[in-house]
């Protein structure tokens, strides 16, 4: 193990190494959080800035906010050995959160969350089944698909659809997310990701269960993608 | 078209497609100001929907991202979609 370059502050460095010890060079985690359970812990380990966005919704959304920053924290404190509350984090509306010498994604939908930890860039996305099965899909995969997924979405039965339709849009939505000028001005409909390499990401599609899709972009191709559980503690 | 006309779209889009009351959507939207507790997933098709009834097509692009993050945003962003294609 190298140690930090010189300079760097004896706080810094003990991150830095301990990061290091955790997370190999290549290896992609891919933390699964599920959304319930006890709130309170949680938010007292987030930081102003979140509280005040937690201030800003309410009931099961509200909640949902809170664990899935509480436990974000709680995850990175693993890597970077300090507590939750003083995980060196930065967490703004429409960008992606940003933590010291990490490169991380979190993305939550319903009663799931997912963070994706590595040493290079990463996107990830996951969506309920739920959001897709209703209401003018045809028309919207018409405007978001690139020719061949709309080939495949219409060779497909109907009740697949939703979950082909999906698989297409959380791959676009995590290259997007770990390549953010992956798209320039384009439409999102000439962002093909029905091949493995995608804008010179490689995306893969997660298995996180029946009722949500997900995917994953890694900058540099991830000898290994790690799936993780994480638990919460009772309160 | 007003930028109202467009957002109360939107809130109706997503009452109907959600089977919600669209007073708890707007509260919602109001408490939430320009941040949305919905998924981009919903905003997509809300946006798509909204459009349509408004006379035009949304064909979402990179640059739109920023608008599936709430109803206000996606709500401007419709409003300059409609403005700029009446002035072509």
């Amino acid at each position: 193990m190298r140690a930090a370059k010189a300079g760097t502050t004896g706080i810094e460095m003990l991150k830095t190494i301990s990061w290091m010890a955790v997370l190999d060079q290549g290896v992609v985690d891919v933390w699964r959080i599920p959304l319930d359970g006890a709130v309170e812990r949680h938010l007292r380990v987030l930081s102003a800035a979140e509280r005040a966005r937690v201030e800003r919704r309410c009931g099961l959304q509200r909640d949902r906010f809170v664990i899935a920053h509480g436990a974000m924290r709680e995850v990175l404190g693993v890597y970077l050995n300090c507590a939750p509350a003083f995980v060196p984090l930065t967490v703004r509306h429409g960008e992606p959160p940003r933590t010291l010498g990490l490169k991380i994604s979190l993305s939550h939908s319903e009663d799931l969350a997912l963070l994706a930890v590595s040493r290079a860039t990463v996107g990830v996305d996951v969506e309920h089944v739920s959001a897709a099965q209703d209401g003018d899909l045809d028309e919207v995969a018409e405007l978001t698909l690139s020719p061949g997924e709309l080939a495949v979405f219409r060779g497909s039965r109907m009740v697949d659809r939703p979950r082909v339709w999906l698989r297409s849009w959380t791959r676009k939505e995590a290259v997007v997310k770990a390549h953010r000028d992956a798209l320039a001005e384009r439409a999102i409909s000439d962002l093909d990701v029905l091949e493995g390499t995608v804008q010179h990401l490689t995306v893969e599609d997660l298995d996180v269960g029946p009722r949500h899709v997900a995917a994953l972009a890694a900058a540099q191709p991830p000898r290994q993608i790690v799936l993780r559980a994480w638990a919460d503690e009772p309160a | 078209m007003s930028r109202r006309e467009a957002r109360t779209e939107i809130i109706r889009a997503l009452a109907e497609m959600r089977r919600r009351d669209p007073v708890d959507i707007e509260t919602e939207a109001l408490v939430a100001g320009a941040e949305c507790p919905y998924d981009s997933v919903w905003l997509v098709k809300a946006g798509v929907r909204a459009a349509r009834r408004l006379g035009f097509k949304l064909k979402p692009t990179k640059s739109d991202a920023h608008a599936f993050k709430s109803i206000e945003s996606l709500a401007s962003h419709l409003y300059g979609l409609a403005r700029n294609q009446n002035a072509a």
